[in-house]
């Protein structure tokens, strides 16, 4: 090894030296909210940013590094397990959670979490099965997504949004599945969800001729066989092809819109027949 | 002499024309009892490899080793080779790895899926036990598939929408159901959670059943230290799991206990056959309960049952009386039928208890016809896995839900009737109900759509 060789050697020892001493020298804390965007907008411009657009960054009030990252330094290999995303999301997203809990991904985390290295980074088929961080915050990214505005009541859950949410929902897959696998998966998914769809628009047609010709504790009750189908059964398909449940996808939804369906329509019937006996 | 020899080439050219078009694939059509009636949807090759799958030859082309493979795929596909690197195939005890190519062939453009025939060249005495469960008919794991596309819903309904029933019946066709790909464990499998995928919801709480069983409620405080790569049998787990009582031994049969056939209809527990099947209860509950004891929990569960079924037959009595009378509203001629029910067309026939096939009343039927299917898939099956699991209050609650639902279908009997009464008094017919029944975007999409 010639002598400028081994100069160079050691200039990069050194530098890597230097590096690591400086990384083992931040304080571990606690620190604010402030002092964390303050310090990782000059260490990680992007991940500031892409947590600025996200729908926890936008959401009042805030979801902060704190809250899953706690207020101490080196805390990403716990915040990327699960537990810390069912702390909030297991009040509010219970089906959410269940679907992901019965499916094969989820079964596989959970009796196999503790043997992880969770220092890994959340890429590259890393962990043996992907677990919430995995797929909604792949490889790091904090944007979840985008902000999402609130739904529409209107609107009817699908599966494809738009092209470039797919796109960002779907490259996880590919870690562990073929571009095919994982196009077929969400086509037939969506379909399956059209189909649900389709059961709820019948549904609320059902439901608009109950409300010309019923009294009003005919209306009740279409109005909650109708909202349970949007609210409930149809969300929980979407879930079922999102996260994996079968269950979700079936017994939870399409057999149960079925249920509400026909129910609707014993509603109609009925009154019509009522009606013909005795005009209200 | 050059007439004869024509005739006879033709007839050879004949042959193998007609022998190779029936060996050809037709991915267009179902396999099944009703194959002709339904096509898949582009998901079922991966749920039916066997059936339906067809190679990607668009791809890359060639003949490619283990190792070419693992170079590649670390790039395309990473999880799939740590996953497997870590598995008893990349290892294994005696011989090389068992790679890529082992199961799915080493030319790109006629990749395989793997079948429980793949496994079962080298894995031989679990594949020959899951054989076996089929003389048992169903419920089993081997029969689950045929079980599942022959079932008129299945064959009636939209394909994208029955996919979903797809995902656990593919136990039969498919290994990686318990032992999931690329690991391939047999501890995983041996876990309880391995079973809950497909083993819970509304028709077979059997999660909900275990875990809050005693045998459950240990397995939750301590399981997480036992040792699941040992066999399952006695002594080697404090509590049993489901694996542990349904597949004594390690053995891949699941079917030669089952008594009381998924709790969906009467059996006489008392039968010669259904006799055996006990013996081999109590040897499995043998492994830790004196066999008094064991045999008391069994009679418990057949009185449950036996509960179960006089609460079920009322049921059915009234929807049969109904159905004499004619007040079935709206009946099944006047609501969309199976595509397959053409010979029926003219005696079309509402379907009452298990042996009508009610499995499939679950859409396109009255209110109260629902109401049963789901006394009877829904609130007795809550109160067989209770009582089968030995979770008691689960039963209990099951046997509540039944009686409540009894009260509800006797109440609107009885509205049915009164309606009835009220019209004929009048001198009214009810109102046709087909325009409601027969028409809607779903049911017209369903028609069109099967």
């Amino acid at each position: 090894m010639g002598p400028s060789l081994l100069f160079v050697n050691i200039l990069i020892a050194f530098a890597m030296m230097i590096n690591t001493l400086w990384a083992d020298d931040i304080e571990p804390g606690p620190f604010t909210q402030q002092q964390c965007v303050a310090c990782h907008k000059v260490s990680h411009p992007q991940l500031v940013e892409d947590w600025h657009k996200s729908s926890h960054a936008n959401v009042k009030p805030a979801v902060g590094c704190h809250d899953c990252h706690s207020n101490k330094h080196g805390n990403s290999p716990s915040s990327r397990q699960n537990s810390t995303c069912i702390r909030c999301h297991g009040s509010f997203n219970k089906e959410a959670i269940k679907s992901y809990e019965l499916s094969k991904h989820g079964i596989i985390s959970k009796i196999e979490a503790r043997q992880w290295d969770w220092s890994q980074p959340l890429a590259d088929g890393n962990y043996r099965s992907p677990t919430c961080a995995y797929c909604h915050l792949h490889d790091g990214d904090h944007t979840m997504g985008g902000k999402k505005t609130e739904l529409d009541p209107g609107i009817e859950p699908t599966i494809v949004e738009s092209e470039s949410a797919m796109e960002r929902r779907i490259s996880p897959c590919y870690d562990c599945h073929s571009p095919r696998f994982a196009a077929t998966w969400f086509k037939s998914g969506e379909a399956m969800v059209a189909i649900g769809r389709m059961k709820y628009r019948e549904g609320a047609e059902v439901a608009k001729k109950i409300e010309q010709l019923g009294r009003k504790r005919d209306i009740n009750k279409a109005d909650s066989l109708l909202t349970a189908m949007k609210k409930k059964h149809l969300q929980n398909i979407r879930l079922g092809i999102f996260h994996q449940s079968p269950d979700h996808q079936w017994w939870h939804g399409q057999p149960a819109l079925d249920g509400d369906l026909l129910r609707l329509k014993g509603v109609l019937g009925d009154l019509k027949r009522e009606k013909q006996i005795d005009p209200w | 002499m050059r007439i004869w020899h024509t005739t006879i080439t033709l007839i050879a050219l004949l042959i193998t024309i007609t022998g190779a078009s029936a060996q050809a694939k037709e991915p267009q059509k179902g396999v099944g009892l009703y194959g002709d009636k339904w096509q898949p949807d582009p998901m079922h090759e991966y749920w039916d490899p066997e059936n339906y799958h067809t190679p990607q030859k668009k791809l890359v082309e060639g003949n490619f080793t283990n190792i070419e493979c693992i170079e590649c795929h670390t790039g395309t596909t990473p999880g799939i080779v740590k996953d497997w690197q870590k598995s008893r195939h990349a290892t294994p005890k005696k011989g090389g790895p068992v790679g890529c190519d082992s199961c799915h062939g080493s030319d790109h453009q006629t990749l395989i899926f793997p079948t429980p025939t793949t496994c079962g060249s080298c894995h031989k005495s679990q594949h020959n036990s899951f054989l076996d469960e089929r003389r048992f008919g169903f419920p089993s794991h081997a029969l689950a598939m045929e079980r599942a596309v022959d079932a008129p819903h299945f064959v009636d309904k939209p394909k994208a929408e029955v996919l979903s029933c797809l995902q656990c019946h593919s136990v039969a066709t498919k290994c990686d159901s318990c032992h999931t790909r690329h690991r391939f464990s047999a501890a995983e499998a041996r876990r309880p959670e391995a079973c809950i995928t497909c083993h819970s919801g509304p028709p077979h709480p059997d999660d909900e059943a275990y875990f809050a069983s005693a045998h459950g409620k240990l397995y939750l405080a301590q399981g997480e230290s036992w040792d699941f790569s040992k066999p399952l049998t006695k002594g080697n787990y404090k509590a049993p799991t489901c694996a542990y009582c349904h597949m004594r031994n390690g053995k891949h049969q699941v079917a030669d206990k089952s008594i009381h056939k998924f709790g969906i209809r009467e059996v006489n527990p008392a039968t010669g056959e259904n006799r055996i099947k006990r013996k081999r209860w109590l040897a499995v509950c043998n492994d830790c309960h004196p066999t008094d004891k064991a045999q008391a929990w069994l009679k418990g569960l057949d009185q449950e049952r036996q509960k179960a079924w006089e609460k079920l037959y009322k049921a059915e009595r009234v929807l049969k009386d109904l159905r004499s009378d004619d007040l079935i509203y709206p009946s099944a001629q006047q609501r969309p039928d199976y595509p397959m029910d053409w010979i029926k067309k003219s005696w079309a026939k509402e379907r009452i208890g298990f042996y009508e096939g009610q499995a499939s009343a679950l859409y396109n039927v009255s209110p109260l016809e629902r109401d049963y299917f789901e006394m009877w898939y829904f609130d007795n099956l809550h109160a067989y896995k209770g009582a089968a699991h030995g979770a008691a209050d689960m039963s209990k609650q099951g046997h509540k839900k039944m009686d409540k639902a009894l009260q509800n279908i006797n109440k609107r009997a009885q509205e049915i009737r009164k309606l009835h009464n009220q019209e004929n008094k009048s001198g009214l017919t009810p109102a046709d109900p087909s325009p409601i029944w027969l028409k809607g975007e779903y049911t017209r999409f369903n028609k069109d759509n099967n």
